[in-house]
């Protein structure tokens, strides 16, 4: 009888299979599907910033930031109205603290992690939706979706920001909306 | 899980084939969510569901069962060892964390638990070894770590930009639940009379003895006041209990602080109406500065953050993002 259950198991785990776990660096497409490489006839729409441990969860960067600087009102408007081809509005959000902290250059428990490097390195062979080239990850502050604001400079990993969340506030950071899977 | 996965086995090998189509059309579906079947993806095996080929059982070598969540999750609900989450304690379940933050998938499956417990104030080095070993009913060693600093901040007034009140908010949520520790507790301190050298109270830890006037103090008007150094603390100090626990220095309700009463070096150890006169909310996070070495520390109160050396005491929270 162990047999025969360990059998059907074993039978159902095979025939199961695993999805292919997404990685750092994956490239997001308009069909949502992800690959590691430049897949033609499919369209680029961001890059996989980090994933869980199991690997079954994760955050996604646009493939270009705002045309300018926003105070963090502002920023988080655009990336609620932020869409591209397969995904719509409200897809994109203004990374929380938790997810910008993630995006670039980062140092927990005396390990560096540094995508900074890695995403601009992806972004750098990607095409947008419009046949135009993916914008880089720059050496600037990056606001978070936070009433202080909270802003992060992807490039060093350093925290600061400040000016409030007033819609006239007149501190400006730069603005890269993310969405998740 | 002996008992899952026979319902797994059952749900995914009973019913393609085995039972007529009248005694289909009996039985209900279940749902995959109560059967076990929470994932879409699993990297090291899995079993999809019959009746949502999306959705799957992970299987991690048999050794135990992986925590999911049952059900939709939603910012401040209470989760509990059985994997369901809800808005108010129940009796009868174990309740293990609270969820500070969603994952932003849309599917409402995966979230940041914040522990329900507050260990003493210790050590960085401390804090993340016993994050790296804390574990719950439901959950196992290796799911919970000490918070870095984007999970500690969902726990930090101002985290989000129409939200300013997530310290209270949580307090609120874990006065609720039996056994719950609430965030940004007092320090064993206590304040004398007076300071020898004119400063105004002595912040006193009872275990502390050498601690002297210029090390830490505070003025009874505010107008100065210097933190004890050994503790973590970048917040301004919260004023309320000043106010709340006496306002001032007087003679009513004073009565020796437990264990302090013969160090009279300073007059007595003193608390006021039975309160530790020092609060502090600020937590290590398991963040460094990636320019340095030196960890990451939040007040999630007063929302500040800075660096600051990992000599110190503080408080920690362990987190599971899952």
């Amino acid at each position: 009888m162990k047999t025969f259950f360990s059998t059907i198991l074993l039978s159902s785990l095979l025939l199961a299979g695993s999805a292919a776990a997404v990685e750092v660096g994956d490239i997001y497409y308009s069909d949502k599907t992800f690959s590691s490489s430049v897949q033609s006839g499919k369209k680029a729409i961001g890059v996989v910033y980090w994933v869980s441990t199991n690997k079954d969860f994760g955050y996604i960067v646009a493939l270009e930031e705002a045309p300018s600087t926003m105070n963090v009102f502002n920023a988080n408007v655009h990336c609620l109205e932020y869409y591209t081809e397969g995904t719509l509005a409200g897809d994109w959000k203004l990374p929380q603290r938790i997810e910008l902290v993630r995006l670039g250059k980062y140092r927990v428990n005396n390990a560096t992690v540094n995508n900074y490097a890695k995403i601009n390195a992806v972004l750098a062979k990607v095409t947008k939706a419009n046949g135009s080239k993916a914008t880089a990850l720059g050496n600037k502050n990056y606001v978070a979706n936070s009433a202080y604001p909270y802003a992060v400079n992807p490039y060093s990993g350093a925290i600061g920001g400040g000016g409030g969340n007033a819609q006239s506030s007149g501190s400006k950071y730069s603005v890269r909306c993310v969405t998740a899977f | 899980m002996t008992k899952q996965l026979f319902a797994l086995l059952l749900t995914t090998v009973a019913f393609p084939g085995l039972a007529s189509a009248d005694e289909i059309n009996c039985t209900a579906s279940p749902e995959c969510a109560t059967l076990g079947y929470t994932q879409t993806n699993c990297p090291k095996g899995g079993i999809r569901c019959p009746f949502d080929k999306t959705k799957m059982f992970c299987v991690s070598g048999f050794g135990g069962e992986d925590f999911s969540f049952k059900n939709t999750i939603y910012q401040y609900q209470i989760v509990f060892a059985d994997g369901s989450t809800g808005t108010y304690y129940d009796d009868k379940k174990d309740p293990i964390g609270i969820i500070t933050y969603v994952h932003p998938n849309g599917q409402g499956n995966h979230g940041l638990i914040m522990s329900l417990d507050q260990p003493p104030v210790e050590s960085r080095a401390f804090a993340l070894h016993y994050c790296a070993n804390y574990t719950t009913k439901g959950t196992k060693v290796g799911d919970w770590h000490l918070a870095d600093i984007g999970e500690i901040g969902t726990m930090q007034n101002g985290d989000e930009i129409d939200n300013t009140t997530q310290f209270n908010t949580i307090n609120n949520i874990l006065k609720t639940i039996p056994g719950a520790q609430a965030l940004g507790v007092s320090f064993s301190y206590y304040y004398s009379r007076k300071c020898s050298n004119g400063n105004a109270y002595l912040w006193v830890d009872c275990d502390t003895s050498n601690i002297s006037c210029n090390d830490s103090y505070f003025e009874a008007g505010h107008s100065s006041y210097k933190y004890p150094t050994e503790y973590l603390n970048i917040g301004n100090y919260d004023k309320n209990w000043y106010t709340q626990y006496g306002g001032r220095y007087n003679n009513t309700d004073l009565n020796p602080a437990p264990g302090c009463a013969n160090k009279s070096s300073d007059d007595d150890y003193y608390i006021y109406g039975g309160y530790p006169f020092y609060y502090s909310s600020s937590y290590w996070s398991a963040s460094d500065n990636p320019s340095g070495t030196t960890p990451y520390v939040v007040d999630l109160y007063q929302n500040n953050q800075t660096t600051t050396s990992s000599a110190k005491k503080g408080h920690f929270r362990c987190v599971a993002y899952l």
